[in-house]
């Protein structure tokens, strides 16, 4: 059963096998990247808790055409740490708001090139140059925006800004020319 | 669809997490009018979803699973078919006062349009502060009458402007529901807000609040000092 699955068998069945074996391969990664963001052990325990409760509840909501698992699973991870941190929920868009302009109606073979293009994503980040594949990993592991990026490493905020989007430029790049 | 949009470092900060509030409020906002710029953070969460895969695993605790399936209860999974979710119910709700703004400013104003206190600025000019506890930067609410322009001016730090309702034009061009407009430091600008409609922004400042002195701080619901 692939990740995906797991969660689908948790809206459909509620099955508790398939919710263990999601524990079972995120808990200790969504573990190391809250702690990777400053959370002691402890605290960390408990926003992974937290998190897979949430996978648990929502996983109905989960689009396998929209997202890889791992990405749904981050995003859940991220929203909770930073809930926790403020005293008020990280203001975020609500899919369902009745004002979001959308997008146009999706043709038919749209959601397996999204499914794609998520696997070239893999291959184009493992083979992303060290200094940039580290400055993607500070941005998404280590709490800090452009500016304290900037100032942790003592180079100018528009070079990080320039050398996270060439990374990220890279990555698309190497997207279209698997294409 | 926007035209103006926010700036792509915002929208990797944004997947991130790493946005203060101020500024999180603002991108959600424009996010909610822009299908093009949510693509964009669907792409970078994407890449957080593997950053995650790719991440050296900590174990946890013993008995974390266990704890874990000890809480899970079959009722608590939501589901999604048929009626709308109840977020979109409970958002409608708050919408009847407060007119068509995205979710996440709804969620912020709390009371609605009608709790808002505004503060005047300059003639035609008002503004309401929003979020005022962060360290760095402030959110505000502003409302400018037809046809009114602000003086001349420049900024002591980044401005971001959420256009929400109305429109209003300066040297860079017009700005519309859903355009962000960035000013920094050293550019000076007079906005004007079109005729006939009163503009709705979401000003977003980096630097401390302007302070209305104690009568304004005790009459502003949102000033929490
Ligand atoms: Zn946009």
């Amino acid at each position: 059963m692939t990740l995906e699955e797991m969660i689908q068998a948790i809206a459909r069945d509620h099955s508790r096998t398939a919710f263990a074996g999601l524990f079972e391969h995120f808990a200790p990664r969504l573990k190391s990247y809250v702690m990777r963001l400053g959370a002691d052990e402890r605290a960390a325990e408990e926003v992974v808790q937290e998190t897979m409760l949430m996978v648990w509840r929502k996983a109905g909501a989960f689009d396998p055409d929209r997202a890889a698992a791992s990405t749904w699973v981050f995003t859940i991870a991220r929203n909770k740490r930073i809930d926790r941190i403020r005293r008020e929920a990280r203001p975020e868009y609500d899919p369902n708001d009745p004002l979001l302009v959308g997008t146009a109606p999706e043709t038919a073979d749209q959601p397996l090139q999204r499914r794609q293009h998520g696997d070239r994503l893999r291959v184009a980040i493992a083979t992303l140059p060290e200094e940039q594949a580290s400055l993607v990993r500070l941005a998404f592991f280590d709490d800090l925006s452009h500016r304290e990026i900037a100032t942790d490493q003592s180079i100018p905020l528009g070079t990080v800004k320039s050398r996270i989007r060439l990374a990220l430029l890279r990555l698309r790049r190497d997207l279209e020319d698997l294409e | 669809m926007p035209r103006f949009h926010v700036q792509e470092d915002l929208l990797v900060d944004y997947a991130s997490g790493a946005l203060p509030a101020p500024v999180s409020l603002l991108v959600a906002s424009h996010l909610t009018f822009c299908p093009r710029c949510r693509e964009e953070v669907g792409e970078f969460e994407a890449v957080g979803g593997l950053m995650l895969e790719e991440i050296n695993p900590i174990a946890m605790a013993a008995d974390a699973l266990e704890q874990a399936l000890d809480g899970l209860v079959d009722d608590d999974v939501e589901t999604h078919q048929g009626s709308a979710p109840p977020t979109a119910a409970k958002h409608a709700a708050k919408h009847a006062d407060s007119g068509a703004l995205p979710a996440p400013l709804v969620e912020v104003m709390r009371g609605g349009m009608d709790a808002i206190s505004w503060t005047r600025r300059a003639r035609g000019v008002e503004e309401a502060n929003l979020i005022t506890d962060d360290a760095r930067y402030s959110a505000s609410l502003m409302r400018i009458q037809p046809g009114v322009s602000i003086p001349n001016h420049t900024h002591t730090g980044a401005e971001l402007t959420l256009v929400l309702r109305g429109g209003f034009s300066d040297a860079g061009g017009h700005y519309g529901a859903g355009d962000v407009c960035h000013a920094d430091t050293d550019i000076s600008h007079a906005p004007t807000a079109d005729p006939g409609e009163a503009c709705l922004c979401l000003v977003v400042a980096d630097g401390p609040v302007k302070l209305t002195g104690l009568v304004g701080r005790m009459l502003n619901p949102f000033l929490k000092l």
